[in-house]
């Protein structure tokens, strides 16, 4: 009878509070002519790659399609006092000759009929000082860490850096526009712990970590001016238990940024942070007049990673 | 000099000086008065002994009058004449006695209450009435805003107090509180004279207020008093029940979620009493053997609930008639658990327990003391803290096998953030005659602040041949801030003519944190003058300064909410502030008022873009900028105090708008933007009518503008390196984009609108009676905006976007039942 009795107001008090606490819901009519589009300006201009601008239009975000490409701009970057023009366009990308060198001061300013030009400026920064990294695996389990190293002399003056691991593997990919899949070399970012706790805490920002897992470093130029390091990235890896050989690629990607392209990607990662859902919508930096976007330039260096493996030559 | 040093955000040091000099001429040179004495005493409620506060004591034939203050106590010097005392509280017989002055004499007068005015429930007096020369302040008794319907019929203190002009709720059913365009962290909560931080439950549905413990409340809304500071927007003084000095009493309450008991009663008759008030929610109790139901499995069990509870307490002993000792205390806290036990496989088990904690505590112990029949004296010292802590446990325990070694392991990690206060102050009211009340003081305050710190513990043990175990301690951020303030205050109550009264002051106070001080010299003034009978018009202006901030993420109070105090590079927020306002006295009707104000604020703090206090190893005072803010506004209230009908009707029209352009602290572009309780109308209307001896009605209807809120309604394309070969597959961007909005606040929520009715049911029985309150919140069911966000549902094919308003609160039905003894 106590029991009937505590479940009866158990089931009173529980569709009471749902009531309650029950959320309703209901849909915002939102006039959508009234939403300007804003013409979208990507370009990160990285040493040893062709220049290439992105334009696009923002999309409302009711809109259930891909951004649409500009294809009315006009386009062109002033290199080291030269203007060069865009010679082709693929899409969004506008496409130019010219190769991307440390030093180069740009200008780029593009044009589009009806709307003020858009214009912004950046300068590629020097290659990254540093020795090429060494790579090993500590033991010959299935799964096991591995550990890459490399030193990172960092000059006076404002620089920034990204330091990342690319890891490719093959794999198939949905492409929800012609309903299909596709083969795909697929290449992210590797999580990985970097075992410099000078490095890594608190004074460099960490990127999406999970405990001290990181999937990139970003390094304002506030905690790494004139300072060298020798930074260990340790990794989880994973082979094929009959000959050993890497199932995936591994590549280490160090990157000079600049100012510009550092505050960018900075508040970028910051904006889909699991921290931004409690946050402000914020802006994100742009250094373009008269619209957004980014135009940013980037000096890298790239290494394919061969793993050794420690304990074989310790035998 | 020292006057440049002092005057923290005043320009011009000449002026300061003088208004200081002008002020010690006018408290020193208008306080002589030759053949005069003084009557002196207490007022208290002739059944239950307690004090009773702002009562008027009045001598009828030379028209002079003093209030009763915080103790209850007053004073009134006349000439050596014929006296003709009237002393007159609402809800009171009023009190007559007449006799010749010729020596200081001692009156300690019991009212009685009045059967024909107590029946009328909502009675309630303005401070700010048109002969006061207080402006934007309210006075209420309990009763009144126990009236007011209420969400859940639970009655609530503060959000009865966000009906009243100039004061704004933030959101659906949020005891959070915006006064004049200011912040949620600029309100200076006083619990018998203590601050208290956080004043919510429930994420801000209830407020720490438990209105049966609570004898009286006074909300300042501008021209502050000097003997008040510390916050910038407004002050709400809670004073808390003696307890009864005849018998023994009480009440119990149940209501929908809730239930509350509260005695009072004497320990040593007329010397020692005390009051004693408990609540506590409890779903949590009931939702138990549901949860358990629901959730029980034989891989894993569940417990989680959610409660709040809190505790007042208050002993009060009279040493004399001159000599009384107030100890008070306080306990508040909120509580979210969740244990779950699984059993993974036969011989691991696991267990998760996180919980979450937030709460107040606050003790003081008060002297009063009567040093002469002019000079009343305050002595308090108090213990403040909140503090709030997120933690979480997971254990793992594994048995040996024939294959495996047992092992445990244990991970914990808490986010913990507290401040403490110690606080030692007196206080002095002295009435050198009756156009003069002054009051001055001084105060010290040792604060503790430990604003946020994160604990991570790692422990794992296996009994391997080595037994090998593994130990992390980590801590971040676990520095200590220790902060001392300090203030002195000068006030003075004059009354220069039968037309004219000002009330001026100075508050001086200073903040020594971090090897920086931060001393302010903030001047208070407000005047009045009648214009005709029952007409006044009236002025004035206030400088405050705040030396601490809350930072606040969401419109909704979180237990993440961090207190935290102005350091070297943080400076202390200032405003200034000034009012104007005609009152009127519509004899036999209604008191009608009308102010204006203008309020700039200055170093107001708020997270940069994309900051929040969650996921990132920086420092609170790297993810903030500092920038200032304006607000004005208008507010009308017409309020009827007597009869079988009473309550108001309030409306406000205001701005409330922010800008933070300093350098690299830039929000918004720099450009200013509304701040986000900045709403163009409010208008509440609230209405009380007595039936008959057994049965009062009341009901609310308020209406305000929608809030502003940031949304991104555009999404654009991110930038993509040549490295990430996505980029090359889609260079539309699919795979990044970004949100844009145009600006900070930039949408403006739907309206809100609402209205509560409710009704009391009164029976006296022989040794008790009972009250069943049946109230409906949302009667017309409108669903008022909560939060509006953007949706994004994934399908097949894409997504579908939508703009979504959530509503929490649809038409709500509750019934309490209340039993007094």
């Amino acid at each position: 009878m106590k029991n009937k009795t505590t479940l009866h107001l158990s089931l009173s008090a529980f569709l009471m509070l749902t009531l309650l606490f029950g959320s309703c819901e209901k849909v915002v009519e939102f006039d959508i002519e009234n939403t300007e589009r804003h013409i979208v300006v990507n370009a990160l201009p990285c040493t040893d790659s062709l220049l290439f601008v992105n334009i696009t239009y923002s999309r409302f975000f009711l809109d259930n399609k891909p951004f649409e490409p500009v294809a009315d701009a006009t386009v062109s970057v002033d290199i080291n006092g030269t203007i060069y023009n865009a010679t082709s366009r693929d899409g969004a990308n506008y496409l130019f000759g010219h190769t991307v060198t440390s030093g180069d001061t740009m200008t780029l300013r593009v044009e589009i009929p009806g709307r003020d030009a858009i214009v912004g400026g950046t300068r590629i920064p020097a290659l990254p000082a540093m020795m090429p990294p060494t790579a090993e695996i500590d033991t010959l389990q299935p799964i096991s860490m591995g550990n890459v190293t490399f030193a990172l002399d960092d000059p006076n003056g404002a620089n920034y850096y990204y330091v990342y691991l690319m890891e490719r593997d093959s794999g198939t990919r949905w492409n929800q526009w012609e309903s299909k899949w596709d083969t795909v070399d697929t290449v992210r970012h590797a999580y990985f712990n970097c075992l410099n706790k000078e490095v890594t805490a608190p004074e460099v920002n960490s990127i999406e970590g999970m405990m001290d897992y990181y999937d990139a470093l970003l390094f304002s130029d506030d905690n790494i001016d004139g300072t060298n390091y020798e930074i260990t990235l340790s990794l989880m890896m994973f082979k094929d238990t009959a000959e050993h050989p890497l199932l995936r690629e591994y590549t280490l990607v160090v990157e000079s940024f600049s100012k510009e392209a550092y505050t960018y990607i900075k508040e970028s990662i910051a904006a889909g942070g699991i921290g931004s859902y409690f946050a402000e919508p914020a802006r994100i930096y742009s250094n373009l007049s008269n619209d957004i976007g980014i135009f940013a330039g980037i000096a890298r260096r790239q290494y394919p990673l061969t793993f050794t493996y420690k304990e074989q030559e310790e035998e | 000099m020292i006057f440049k040093t002092l005057a923290l955000g005043t320009k011009t040091k000449t002026g300061t000086k003088n208004f200081l000099l002008t002020l010690l001429f006018m408290l020193a040179g208008n306080m002589l008065y030759a053949q005069t004495y003084t009557i002196s005493g207490s007022v208290t409620d002739s059944t239950s002994g307690e004090t009773l506060i702002g009562v008027a004591v009045m001598d009828m034939r030379s028209g002079k009058g003093a209030l009763t203050n915080a103790q209850g106590r007053f004073s009134l010097t006349l000439k050596s004449d014929t006296v003709q005392l009237r002393v007159s509280y609402v809800g009171y017989k009023p009190f007559f006695e007449t006799f010749v002055l010729k020596k200081n004499e001692k009156r300690n007068i019991a009212l009685q209450s009045s059967i024909e005015l107590k029946t009328v429930v909502i009675e309630s007096r303005r401070i700010d009435d048109a002969k006061s020369s207080q402006m934007s302040a309210i006075q209420v008794p309990i009763e009144r805003l126990k009236a007011v319907p209420v969400l859940f019929g639970e009655a609530d203190l503060v959000k009865a107090l966000q009906l009243l002009p100039g004061v704004q709720s933030g959101s659906e059913g949020n005891s959070g509180f915006y006064v004049r365009g200011g912040g949620p962290d600029e309100n200076l909560f006083l619990l018998d004279g203590v601050p208290l931080y956080n004043v919510s439950h429930m994420g801000g549905f209830f407020s720490a207020f438990n209105t049966d413990a609570v004898k009286n409340v006074t909300l300042y809304k501008g021209s502050f008093p000097a003997h008040y500071g510390g916050r910038l927007s407004s002050v709400l003084d809670v004073t808390t029940n003696n307890g009864n000095d005849k018998q023994l009493h009480g009440n119990a309450s149940i209501g929908f979620i809730s239930a509350k008991l509260n005695l009072e009663g004497p320990i040593k008759s007329e010397r020692t009493t005390f009051c004693l008030s408990g609540r506590r929610t409890y779903a949590d109790f009931l939702l138990q053997p549901l949860v358990k139901r629901l959730a029980d499995r034989r891989e894993y069990k569940l417990r989680a609930g959610y409660y709040f509870y809190d505790v007042n307490g208050k002993l009060t002993h009279r040493f004399s008639d001159r000599s009384r000792l107030f100890a008070s205390y306080y306990m508040g806290s909120d509580v979210i658990y969740t244990r779950i036990r699984t059993l993974a496989t036969d011989v691991q088990e696991q267990y998760l327990n996180f919980d979450t904690r937030w709460g107040n505590i606050v003790a003081s112990a008060r002297w009063n003391y009567e040093l002469t029949p002019k000079l009343f004296m305050n002595v308090t010292g108090a213990y403040t803290r909140y503090s709030n802590n997120v933690g979480v446990k997971y254990e793992t325990e594994t048995l040996a096998t024939e294959d495996r070694d047992s092992e445990t392991s244990e991970f914990t990690m808490d986010y913990l953030s507290k401040i403490n206060d110690l606080t030692l102050k007196a206080d002095f009211d002295f009435t050198p005659n009756p156009n003069h009340l002054v009051g001055f003081g001084a105060s010290f305050t040792h604060h503790i602040f430990m604003p946020e710190v994160a604990d991570a513990h790692l422990n794992a043990y296996s009994s391997d041949v080595m037994n090998s175990s593994f130990l992390i301690d980590t801590s971040v951020n676990s520095s200590v801030v220790k902060a001392e303030e300090i203030t002195a205050y000068i006030e003075d109550d004059w009354s220069i003519s039968d037309a004219i009264k000002i009330n001026y002051g100075l508050n001086i106070s200073g903040f020594a944190v971090e090897n920086a001080f931060y001393p302010t010299l903030q001047p208070r003034l407000s005047g009045r003058l009648m214009l005709g009978e029952g007409l006044s018009l009236k002025a004035g202006y206030a400088y405050m300064t705040q030396f601490m901030h809350l930072l606040s993420t969401t419109s909704v109070s979180m237990p993440t909410d961090l207190w935290v105090p102005v350091t070297k590079n943080i400076a202390p927020m200032y405003a200034h502030q000034v009012a104007a306002g005609l009152f009127y006295e519509i004899r036999g009707l209604a008191d009608l008022s009308v102010e204006g104000y203008y309020k700039k604020m200055s170093n107001l703090l708020e997270y940069k873009d994309g900051a929040t206090f969650f996921g990132s190893s920086e420092s609170w005072e790297e993810k903030v900028v500092m920038g200032d803010g304006w607000a004005y506004g208008v507010e009308l209230l017409l309020q009827r105090n007597f009869g079988d009908l009473t309550g108001w009707i309030g409306y406000t029209w205001s701005k409330s708008m922010r800008q933070f352009d300093r350098p690299g602290q830039e929000l918004n572009d720099g450009n200013p933007f509304p701040a986000k309780y900045d709403r163009r109308h409010d208008i509440s209307i609230v209405l009380s009518y007595k039936v008959n001896s057994k049965i009062d009605l009341s009901a609310t209807w308020v209406f305000s503008s929608g809030n502003a809120a940031t949304l991104s309604l555009q999404e654009y394309a991110q930038a993509q390196e040549t490295a990430n070969e996505y980029a090359d597959i889609d260079p539309e961007g699919w795979n990044g984009y970004l949100s844009y909005s145009s600006g900070r606040n930039n949408f403006r929520m739907p309206n809100y609108h609402r209205m509560d009715i409710s009704a009391n049911f009164h029976r006296t029985f022989k040794r008790c009676s009972r009250t069943i309150n049946v109230s409906v919140y949302n009667l017309y069911n409108n669903k008022n905006p909560y939060m509006i966000y953007e949706s994004h549902e994934h399908t097949w094919n894409g997504y579908n976007g939508a703009l979504v308003q959530l509503s929490i609160f649809p038409i709500l039905p509750s019934v309490a039942y209340t039993l007094k003894f």
